[in-house]
Protein backbone atom coordinates (compact mmCIF):
# COMPACT_ATOMS: atom_id res chain seq x y z
CA UNK A 1 0.00 0.00 0.00
CA UNK A 2 2.97 2.25 1.00
CA UNK A 3 4.70 1.71 -2.58
CA UNK A 4 1.01 2.68 -4.00
CA UNK A 5 0.34 5.96 -2.14
CA UNK A 6 4.42 6.67 -2.94
CA UNK A 7 4.09 6.47 -6.51
CA UNK A 8 0.92 8.56 -6.59
CA UNK A 9 2.47 11.26 -4.79
CA UNK A 10 5.58 10.98 -7.50
CA UNK A 11 2.71 11.28 -10.07
CA UNK A 12 1.54 14.80 -8.29
CA UNK A 13 5.00 15.53 -7.86
CA UNK A 14 5.40 14.66 -11.84
CA UNK A 15 2.44 17.31 -12.71
CA UNK A 16 3.37 19.73 -10.30
CA UNK A 17 6.90 19.73 -12.21
CA UNK A 18 4.68 19.89 -15.63
CA UNK A 19 2.86 22.75 -14.41
CA UNK A 20 5.56 24.66 -13.22
CA UNK A 21 7.97 24.32 -16.66
CA UNK A 22 4.57 25.71 -18.56
CA UNK A 23 4.32 28.27 -16.42
CA UNK A 24 7.79 29.63 -16.10
CA UNK A 25 8.04 29.17 -20.33
CA UNK A 26 4.30 30.85 -20.36
CA UNK A 27 2.84 27.96 -22.00
CA UNK A 28 -0.15 27.37 -19.55
CA UNK A 29 -2.26 25.63 -22.84
CA UNK A 30 -5.39 27.27 -23.90
CA UNK A 31 -8.40 25.41 -25.38
CA UNK A 32 -10.61 26.28 -27.84
CA UNK A 33 -13.88 24.84 -28.52
CA UNK A 34 -12.94 23.15 -31.66
CA UNK A 35 -9.68 21.28 -30.03
CA UNK A 36 -11.95 20.08 -27.07
CA UNK A 37 -14.36 18.45 -29.73
CA UNK A 38 -11.51 17.28 -31.60
CA UNK A 39 -10.19 15.85 -28.21
CA UNK A 40 -12.90 14.63 -27.49
CA UNK A 41 -13.37 12.35 -30.86
CA UNK A 42 -9.97 10.69 -30.60
CA UNK A 43 -11.10 9.87 -26.93
CA UNK A 44 -14.18 7.75 -28.67
CA UNK A 45 -11.40 6.87 -31.54
CA UNK A 46 -8.98 5.20 -28.52
CA UNK A 47 -11.81 3.73 -27.26
CA UNK A 48 -12.88 1.72 -30.52
CA UNK A 49 -9.37 1.40 -31.81
CA UNK A 50 -9.02 -1.30 -28.31
CA UNK A 51 -12.53 -2.35 -28.59
CA UNK A 52 -11.40 -6.16 -29.95
CA UNK A 53 -9.24 -6.19 -27.09
CA UNK A 54 -11.64 -5.99 -24.56
CA UNK A 55 -13.41 -8.44 -26.39
CA UNK A 56 -10.78 -11.46 -26.14
CA UNK A 57 -7.58 -10.50 -27.18
CA UNK A 58 -6.80 -9.59 -23.43
CA UNK A 59 -7.40 -13.02 -22.49
CA UNK A 60 -4.60 -14.13 -24.11
CA UNK A 61 -1.68 -14.52 -22.07
CA UNK A 62 1.89 -13.37 -22.44
CA UNK A 63 1.28 -11.24 -25.76
CA UNK A 64 -1.51 -9.09 -24.42
CA UNK A 65 0.69 -6.40 -24.10
CA UNK A 66 1.99 -6.01 -27.49
CA UNK A 67 -1.09 -6.08 -29.07
CA UNK A 68 -2.81 -3.49 -26.74
CA UNK A 69 -0.63 -0.91 -27.33
CA UNK A 70 -0.09 -1.01 -31.21
CA UNK A 71 -3.53 0.43 -31.78
CA UNK A 72 -3.63 2.66 -28.95
CA UNK A 73 -0.61 4.10 -29.33
CA UNK A 74 -1.04 4.72 -32.85
CA UNK A 75 -4.45 6.60 -32.49
CA UNK A 76 -2.69 8.93 -29.57
CA UNK A 77 -0.21 10.12 -32.03
CA UNK A 78 -2.69 10.57 -34.24
CA UNK A 79 -4.66 12.74 -31.70
CA UNK A 80 -1.73 14.37 -30.54
CA UNK A 81 -0.25 15.45 -34.26
CA UNK A 82 -4.00 16.67 -34.66
CA UNK A 83 -3.70 19.33 -31.35
CA UNK A 84 0.07 19.80 -30.89
CA UNK A 85 -0.02 21.32 -27.67
CA UNK A 86 0.70 21.12 -24.14
CA UNK A 87 -1.95 19.25 -22.43
CA UNK A 88 -3.26 17.46 -25.13
CA UNK A 89 -2.56 13.87 -24.37
CA UNK A 90 -4.08 14.37 -20.90
CA UNK A 91 -6.98 15.69 -22.19
CA UNK A 92 -7.07 12.52 -24.37
CA UNK A 93 -6.04 9.97 -22.26
CA UNK A 94 -7.96 11.42 -18.87
CA UNK A 95 -10.71 11.52 -21.32
CA UNK A 96 -10.48 8.00 -22.74
CA UNK A 97 -10.04 6.57 -19.30
CA UNK A 98 -13.01 8.01 -18.03
CA UNK A 99 -15.32 7.56 -20.98
CA UNK A 100 -14.73 3.78 -20.48
CA UNK A 101 -15.18 3.96 -16.94
CA UNK A 102 -18.52 5.75 -17.59
CA UNK A 103 -19.48 3.56 -19.76
CA UNK A 104 -18.04 0.30 -19.48
CA UNK A 105 -15.89 -0.46 -16.52
CA UNK A 106 -17.38 1.97 -13.47
CA UNK A 107 -16.04 4.93 -12.03
CA UNK A 108 -13.02 3.97 -10.01
CA UNK A 109 -10.58 6.50 -8.57
CA UNK A 110 -7.39 4.17 -8.09
CA UNK A 111 -7.41 4.19 -11.66
CA UNK A 112 -6.74 7.59 -12.10
CA UNK A 113 -2.89 7.53 -11.33
CA UNK A 114 -2.18 5.11 -13.99
CA UNK A 115 -4.07 7.64 -16.73
CA UNK A 116 -2.10 10.42 -15.25
CA UNK A 117 1.23 9.00 -15.15
CA UNK A 118 0.74 7.70 -18.72
CA UNK A 119 -0.38 11.83 -19.47
CA UNK A 120 2.38 13.19 -17.42
CA UNK A 121 5.30 10.39 -19.45
CA UNK A 122 4.60 12.26 -22.40
CA UNK A 123 3.67 15.46 -21.65
CA UNK A 124 7.08 16.09 -20.27
CA UNK A 125 8.68 14.55 -22.64
CA UNK A 126 7.27 16.85 -25.18
CA UNK A 127 8.08 19.68 -23.01
CA UNK A 128 11.65 19.03 -22.59
CA UNK A 129 12.41 18.03 -26.34
CA UNK A 130 10.00 21.26 -27.48
CA UNK A 131 8.56 18.37 -30.16
CA UNK A 132 5.31 17.52 -30.35
CA UNK A 133 5.54 14.50 -32.77
CA UNK A 134 6.96 16.53 -35.32
CA UNK A 135 10.13 14.33 -36.30
CA UNK A 136 9.60 10.05 -36.39
CA UNK A 137 12.41 10.14 -34.48
CA UNK A 138 10.61 12.23 -31.61
CA UNK A 139 7.38 9.88 -32.02
CA UNK A 140 9.52 6.69 -31.52
CA UNK A 141 11.24 7.72 -28.22
CA UNK A 142 7.78 8.89 -26.80
CA UNK A 143 6.46 5.34 -27.79
CA UNK A 144 9.34 4.16 -26.15
CA UNK A 145 8.57 6.12 -22.88
CA UNK A 146 4.89 5.66 -22.94
CA UNK A 147 5.99 1.26 -23.23
CA UNK A 148 8.42 1.47 -20.68
CA UNK A 149 6.72 3.41 -17.84
CA UNK A 150 2.63 2.55 -18.63
CA UNK A 151 3.63 -1.31 -18.07
CA UNK A 152 5.83 -1.24 -15.24
CA UNK A 153 3.49 1.10 -13.31
CA UNK A 154 0.77 -1.53 -13.96
CA UNK A 155 2.36 -4.55 -13.06
CA UNK A 156 4.92 -3.17 -10.49
CA UNK A 157 2.25 -0.81 -8.35
CA UNK A 158 -1.25 -0.67 -10.00
CA UNK A 159 -2.47 -4.85 -10.43
CA UNK A 160 0.01 -5.74 -6.88
CA UNK A 161 -2.57 -2.97 -4.76
CA UNK A 162 -5.83 -3.20 -6.80
CA UNK A 163 -6.43 -6.80 -7.51
CA UNK A 164 -3.36 -8.24 -5.32
CA UNK A 165 -1.81 -10.14 -8.12
CA UNK A 166 1.98 -10.64 -8.24
CA UNK A 167 3.69 -11.06 -10.93
CA UNK A 168 7.26 -12.49 -11.48
CA UNK A 169 10.22 -9.54 -12.22
CA UNK A 170 10.90 -11.87 -15.82
CA UNK A 171 7.30 -11.82 -17.01
CA UNK A 172 7.09 -8.47 -15.63
CA UNK A 173 10.15 -7.82 -18.12
CA UNK A 174 8.60 -9.63 -20.93
CA UNK A 175 5.38 -7.60 -20.56
CA UNK A 176 7.57 -4.27 -20.42
CA UNK A 177 9.79 -5.47 -23.91
CA UNK A 178 6.65 -6.19 -26.03
CA UNK A 179 4.40 -2.60 -24.56
CA UNK A 180 7.77 -0.88 -25.41
CA UNK A 181 7.82 -2.65 -28.93
CA UNK A 182 4.03 -2.50 -29.20
CA UNK A 183 4.18 1.55 -28.56
CA UNK A 184 6.86 1.96 -30.74
CA UNK A 185 5.22 0.22 -33.82
CA UNK A 186 2.11 2.48 -32.93
CA UNK A 187 4.43 5.74 -33.01
CA UNK A 188 5.40 4.71 -36.28
CA UNK A 189 2.08 3.53 -37.53
CA UNK A 190 0.18 6.72 -36.06
CA UNK A 191 3.07 9.35 -37.62
CA UNK A 192 2.51 7.50 -41.23
CA UNK A 193 -1.52 7.27 -40.75
CA UNK A 194 -1.80 11.09 -39.59
CA UNK A 195 0.39 12.55 -42.95
CA UNK A 196 -2.71 12.30 -45.01
CA UNK A 197 -5.17 13.05 -42.15
CA UNK A 198 -2.77 15.92 -41.79
CA UNK A 199 -2.69 17.28 -45.36
CA UNK A 200 -6.89 16.85 -45.91
CA UNK A 201 -7.36 18.84 -42.39
CA UNK A 202 -4.43 21.71 -43.72
CA UNK A 203 -5.54 21.20 -47.65
CA UNK A 204 -8.75 19.67 -47.66
CA UNK A 205 -11.16 21.83 -46.90
CA UNK A 206 -12.25 20.05 -43.51
CA UNK B 1 -22.34 -3.44 -20.33
CA UNK B 2 -25.07 -1.21 -21.37
CA UNK B 3 -27.91 1.14 -19.64
CA UNK B 4 -30.68 -1.23 -18.57
CA UNK B 5 -34.11 1.41 -19.20
CA UNK B 6 -35.70 -0.18 -15.94
CA UNK B 7 -37.15 1.20 -12.66
CA UNK B 8 -35.65 -0.96 -9.98
CA UNK B 9 -34.25 0.67 -6.43
CA UNK B 10 -30.89 1.21 -8.36
CA UNK B 11 -32.12 3.22 -11.00
CA UNK B 12 -34.17 5.29 -8.80
CA UNK B 13 -31.05 6.51 -6.88
CA UNK B 14 -28.89 9.79 -7.05
CA UNK B 15 -25.99 9.55 -9.52
CA UNK B 16 -23.57 10.67 -6.79
CA UNK B 17 -24.74 7.55 -4.37
CA UNK B 18 -24.03 4.70 -6.71
CA UNK B 19 -20.19 7.19 -7.61
CA UNK B 20 -19.61 7.04 -3.49
CA UNK B 21 -20.75 3.34 -3.01
CA UNK B 22 -18.69 2.11 -6.19
CA UNK B 23 -15.96 3.82 -4.07
CA UNK B 24 -16.57 2.37 -1.02
CA UNK B 25 -16.66 -0.74 -3.41
CA UNK B 26 -13.25 -0.02 -4.52
CA UNK B 27 -11.79 0.40 -1.15
CA UNK B 28 -13.19 -2.75 0.63
CA UNK B 29 -11.41 -4.53 -2.63
CA UNK B 30 -8.15 -3.37 -1.97
CA UNK B 31 -8.54 -3.67 2.11
CA UNK B 32 -10.02 -6.74 2.35
CA UNK B 33 -7.82 -9.69 2.62
CA UNK B 34 -9.35 -12.79 4.01
CA UNK B 35 -11.32 -15.21 2.19
CA UNK B 36 -14.64 -14.79 4.57
CA UNK B 37 -14.32 -10.93 3.98
CA UNK B 38 -13.86 -11.59 0.28
CA UNK B 39 -16.76 -13.75 -0.19
CA UNK B 40 -18.98 -11.57 2.01
CA UNK B 41 -17.82 -9.02 -0.32
CA UNK B 42 -19.16 -10.85 -3.25
CA UNK B 43 -21.87 -12.05 -1.69
CA UNK B 44 -23.15 -8.35 -1.18
CA UNK B 45 -22.11 -7.40 -4.71
CA UNK B 46 -23.97 -9.98 -6.46
CA UNK B 47 -26.75 -9.33 -4.57
CA UNK B 48 -26.88 -5.70 -5.73
CA UNK B 49 -26.53 -6.80 -9.29
CA UNK B 50 -29.25 -9.05 -8.71
CA UNK B 51 -31.57 -6.20 -7.40
CA UNK B 52 -31.04 -5.02 -11.20
CA UNK B 53 -33.13 -7.74 -12.79
CA UNK B 54 -30.94 -8.63 -15.83
CA UNK B 55 -31.58 -10.54 -18.80
CA UNK B 56 -30.36 -14.15 -19.12
CA UNK B 57 -27.85 -13.02 -22.35
CA UNK B 58 -26.41 -10.26 -20.12
CA UNK B 59 -26.00 -13.17 -17.38
CA UNK B 60 -24.65 -14.92 -19.48
CA UNK B 61 -21.82 -12.97 -20.62
CA UNK B 62 -20.89 -11.85 -16.81
CA UNK B 63 -20.56 -15.47 -15.87
CA UNK B 64 -18.42 -15.82 -19.04
CA UNK B 65 -16.57 -12.78 -18.29
CA UNK B 66 -15.98 -13.80 -14.25
CA UNK B 67 -15.24 -17.71 -15.46
CA UNK B 68 -12.63 -16.46 -17.13
CA UNK B 69 -11.05 -13.87 -14.90
CA UNK B 70 -11.21 -16.64 -12.84
CA UNK B 71 -9.36 -19.35 -14.74
CA UNK B 72 -6.87 -16.67 -15.79
CA UNK B 73 -5.69 -15.41 -12.04
CA UNK B 74 -5.75 -18.93 -10.87
CA UNK B 75 -3.00 -19.64 -13.39
CA UNK B 76 -1.10 -16.86 -13.40
CA UNK B 77 -1.21 -17.01 -9.58
CA UNK B 78 0.22 -20.49 -9.71
CA UNK B 79 2.82 -19.22 -11.36
CA UNK B 80 3.65 -16.26 -10.01
CA UNK B 81 3.18 -17.33 -5.99
CA UNK B 82 6.45 -16.80 -4.07
CA UNK B 83 5.64 -17.17 -0.38
CA UNK B 84 6.84 -20.15 0.91
CA UNK B 85 5.47 -22.82 2.19
CA UNK B 86 4.41 -23.85 -1.79
CA UNK B 87 4.40 -27.10 -3.65
CA UNK B 88 5.18 -27.32 -7.09
CA UNK B 89 2.31 -29.29 -9.02
CA UNK B 90 3.71 -28.98 -12.62
CA UNK B 91 7.78 -27.95 -13.27
CA UNK B 92 8.08 -26.93 -16.50
CA UNK B 93 11.67 -25.60 -15.94
CA UNK B 94 14.02 -26.19 -13.20
CA UNK B 95 16.55 -23.12 -12.06
CA UNK B 96 19.15 -25.27 -13.13
CA UNK B 97 17.92 -26.24 -16.91
CA UNK B 98 20.05 -23.45 -18.59
CA UNK B 99 19.89 -19.40 -19.24
CA UNK B 100 16.17 -19.56 -19.24
CA UNK B 101 15.74 -21.41 -15.72
CA UNK B 102 18.85 -18.84 -14.10
CA UNK B 103 17.28 -16.13 -15.89
CA UNK B 104 13.15 -16.64 -14.28
CA UNK B 105 14.57 -19.04 -11.30
CA UNK B 106 12.18 -21.77 -12.57
CA UNK B 107 8.83 -22.19 -13.28
CA UNK B 108 6.27 -24.03 -11.84
CA UNK B 109 2.83 -24.45 -10.82
CA UNK B 110 1.99 -24.32 -7.22
CA UNK B 111 -0.99 -25.36 -5.25
CA UNK B 112 -0.78 -22.70 -3.21
CA UNK B 113 -0.68 -20.34 -5.85
CA UNK B 114 -4.13 -21.64 -7.76
CA UNK B 115 -5.73 -21.05 -4.44
CA UNK B 116 -4.35 -17.78 -3.50
CA UNK B 117 -5.34 -16.94 -7.44
CA UNK B 118 -9.18 -18.23 -6.75
CA UNK B 119 -9.40 -16.18 -3.93
CA UNK B 120 -7.85 -12.71 -5.55
CA UNK B 121 -10.53 -13.30 -8.54
CA UNK B 122 -12.96 -12.74 -5.51
CA UNK B 123 -11.89 -9.09 -6.28
CA UNK B 124 -11.76 -9.29 -9.58
CA UNK B 125 -15.56 -9.94 -9.77
CA UNK B 126 -16.74 -8.29 -7.08
CA UNK B 127 -15.20 -5.10 -8.86
CA UNK B 128 -17.03 -6.46 -12.53
CA UNK B 129 -20.41 -6.54 -11.04
CA UNK B 130 -20.35 -3.33 -9.13
CA UNK B 131 -18.96 -1.61 -11.88
CA UNK B 132 -22.24 -3.56 -13.93
CA UNK B 133 -24.25 -2.56 -11.30
CA UNK B 134 -23.86 1.10 -11.89
CA UNK B 135 -23.23 1.18 -15.88
CA UNK B 136 -26.15 -0.90 -16.01
CA UNK B 137 -28.67 1.55 -13.41
CA UNK B 138 -27.29 4.85 -14.48
CA UNK B 139 -28.06 6.87 -17.88
CA UNK B 140 -23.77 8.12 -18.83
CA UNK B 141 -25.40 11.35 -18.74
CA UNK B 142 -26.40 11.49 -15.39
CA UNK B 143 -23.14 9.49 -14.26
CA UNK B 144 -21.07 12.56 -16.40
CA UNK B 145 -23.49 15.11 -14.12
CA UNK B 146 -23.05 13.50 -10.62
CA UNK B 147 -19.02 13.40 -11.74
CA UNK B 148 -19.22 17.07 -12.35
CA UNK B 149 -21.03 17.94 -8.86
CA UNK B 150 -18.25 15.52 -7.17
CA UNK B 151 -16.10 18.08 -9.14
CA UNK B 152 -14.69 16.64 -11.98
CA UNK B 153 -13.86 19.89 -13.99
CA UNK B 154 -16.26 20.95 -16.43
CA UNK B 155 -13.66 20.55 -19.13
CA UNK B 156 -13.03 17.01 -19.28
CA UNK B 157 -16.93 16.36 -18.31
CA UNK B 158 -17.95 17.70 -21.45
CA UNK B 159 -14.62 16.05 -23.55
CA UNK B 160 -16.34 12.68 -22.00
CA UNK B 161 -20.34 13.83 -22.74
CA UNK B 162 -19.37 14.65 -26.61
CA UNK B 163 -17.05 11.37 -26.61
CA UNK B 164 -20.34 9.46 -25.83
CA UNK B 165 -21.92 10.83 -28.54
CA UNK B 166 -19.55 10.24 -30.99
CA UNK B 167 -19.38 6.59 -30.42
CA UNK B 168 -22.28 5.03 -31.97
CA UNK B 169 -21.72 7.63 -34.89
CA UNK B 170 -18.40 6.46 -35.50
CA UNK B 171 -19.05 2.64 -35.33
CA UNK B 172 -21.81 3.38 -37.84
CA UNK B 173 -19.04 5.55 -40.22
CA UNK B 174 -16.94 2.64 -39.59
CA UNK B 175 -18.91 0.10 -40.95
CA UNK B 176 -20.24 2.13 -43.89
CA UNK B 177 -16.48 3.00 -44.84
CA UNK B 178 -15.35 -0.83 -44.16
CA UNK B 179 -18.38 -1.94 -46.47
CA UNK B 180 -17.41 0.45 -49.13
CA UNK B 181 -14.07 -0.93 -48.88
CA UNK B 182 -14.83 -4.76 -49.19
CA UNK B 183 -16.85 -3.63 -52.30
CA UNK B 184 -13.90 -2.45 -53.87
CA UNK B 185 -12.22 -5.58 -53.58
CA UNK B 186 -10.59 -5.31 -50.13
CA UNK B 187 -10.07 -8.74 -48.46
CA UNK B 188 -10.63 -8.59 -44.64
CA UNK B 189 -10.16 -12.25 -43.69
CA UNK B 190 -7.40 -13.59 -41.09
CA UNK B 191 -5.15 -11.75 -38.81
CA UNK B 192 -3.76 -9.66 -41.81
CA UNK B 193 -6.40 -8.82 -43.54
CA UNK B 194 -7.33 -7.07 -40.16
CA UNK B 195 -4.30 -4.89 -40.42
CA UNK B 196 -5.14 -4.44 -43.63
CA UNK B 197 -8.65 -3.34 -42.67
CA UNK B 198 -7.40 -1.46 -39.83
CA UNK B 199 -4.82 0.49 -42.27
CA UNK B 200 -7.50 1.39 -44.89
CA UNK B 201 -10.34 2.26 -42.39
CA UNK B 202 -8.23 4.82 -40.41
CA UNK B 203 -7.97 7.94 -42.47
CA UNK B 204 -11.43 8.47 -44.00
CA UNK B 205 -13.18 7.33 -40.66
CA UNK B 206 -10.77 9.96 -39.10
CA UNK B 207 -11.31 12.74 -41.74
CA UNK B 208 -14.57 11.72 -42.49
CA UNK B 209 -15.18 12.35 -38.27
CA UNK B 210 -12.73 15.47 -37.77
CA UNK B 211 -15.10 17.32 -40.98
CA UNK B 212 -17.99 16.07 -37.86
CA UNK B 213 -16.09 17.83 -35.65
CA UNK B 214 -15.28 20.64 -36.81
CA UNK B 215 -19.40 21.31 -37.42
CA UNK B 216 -20.46 20.51 -34.20
CA UNK B 217 -17.64 22.80 -32.69
CA UNK B 218 -18.40 25.56 -35.22
CA UNK B 219 -22.47 25.10 -34.20
CA UNK B 220 -21.19 24.95 -30.40
CA UNK B 221 -19.03 28.36 -31.20
CA UNK B 222 -22.17 30.18 -32.97
CA UNK B 223 -23.91 29.80 -29.54
CA UNK B 224 -20.90 31.55 -27.79
CA UNK B 225 -20.33 27.91 -25.99
CA UNK B 226 -17.41 28.39 -23.73
CA UNK B 227 -17.64 25.01 -22.53
CA UNK B 228 -19.64 25.09 -19.43
CA UNK B 229 -22.87 23.57 -19.37
CA UNK B 230 -25.87 24.47 -17.50
CA UNK B 231 -28.45 21.47 -17.48
CA UNK B 232 -32.00 21.11 -17.58
CA UNK B 233 -32.10 17.91 -14.98
CA UNK B 234 -30.70 18.55 -11.56
CA UNK B 235 -29.49 16.21 -9.24
CA UNK B 236 -31.55 16.06 -6.03
CA UNK B 237 -30.59 13.85 -2.70
CA UNK B 238 -33.19 11.96 -1.39
CA UNK B 239 -33.91 10.02 2.10
CA UNK B 240 -33.28 6.70 -0.04
CA UNK B 241 -29.81 7.98 -0.89
CA UNK B 242 -29.08 8.98 2.89
CA UNK B 243 -30.57 5.47 3.88
CA UNK B 244 -28.24 3.76 1.08
CA UNK B 245 -24.71 5.41 1.48
CA UNK B 246 -25.70 4.94 5.51
CA UNK B 247 -26.45 1.24 5.04
CA UNK B 248 -23.25 0.73 2.80
CA UNK B 249 -21.07 2.81 4.88
CA UNK B 250 -22.12 0.80 8.21
CA UNK B 251 -21.53 -2.62 5.95
CA UNK B 252 -17.91 -1.00 4.76
CA UNK B 253 -16.81 -0.61 8.73
CA UNK B 254 -18.18 -4.12 9.81
CA UNK B 255 -16.35 -5.65 7.14
CA UNK B 256 -12.84 -3.71 7.80
CA UNK B 257 -13.82 -4.74 11.42
CA UNK B 258 -14.54 -8.02 11.18
CA UNK B 259 -11.60 -8.82 9.13
CA UNK B 260 -9.22 -6.73 12.14
CA UNK B 261 -10.88 -9.16 14.71
CA UNK B 262 -11.39 -11.88 12.57
CA UNK B 263 -7.78 -14.61 13.93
Amino acid sequence: MNLYIGSVILIVILGGAIFHLLRTRNAIPTFSIQDLVTAALFCSLLYIAILPFKFGLSRIPVIQAFFFSIPYTAMLFIGIRMIPKAGTTTLIICGHSLLSQTISSGVNPLWWPYALLASFVLELYFLVTKNYLQTTRNALCAGFFRGLTVYIYFYCFSAPFIWHQFYAPWYIAIQTAQGIAGSIIGAYIGMHLSKPIISAFRYGGI
Amino acid sequence: MKYLDKETFLHRLDPRSKIVMGLMGAILIVVLKTPIALFLLFLTVLTIFALLRPARRTCRTIIVLMATAFCFTMISQGFFYALEPRTAIMTFLTPESGMMGSITGGIALYREGIIYGALQSLRLCSAMLLSAAIVMSTYPADLLLGMGSLGVPERIGFVVTVSIRFLPVLLDEAQRILLAQKLRGLNTKGVRGGFRAFRYLLPPLIIDSLRNARRTALAAEVRAFTGKRTTVRELRFAVRDWVTLGFSGAGMIMLILYQAVSP
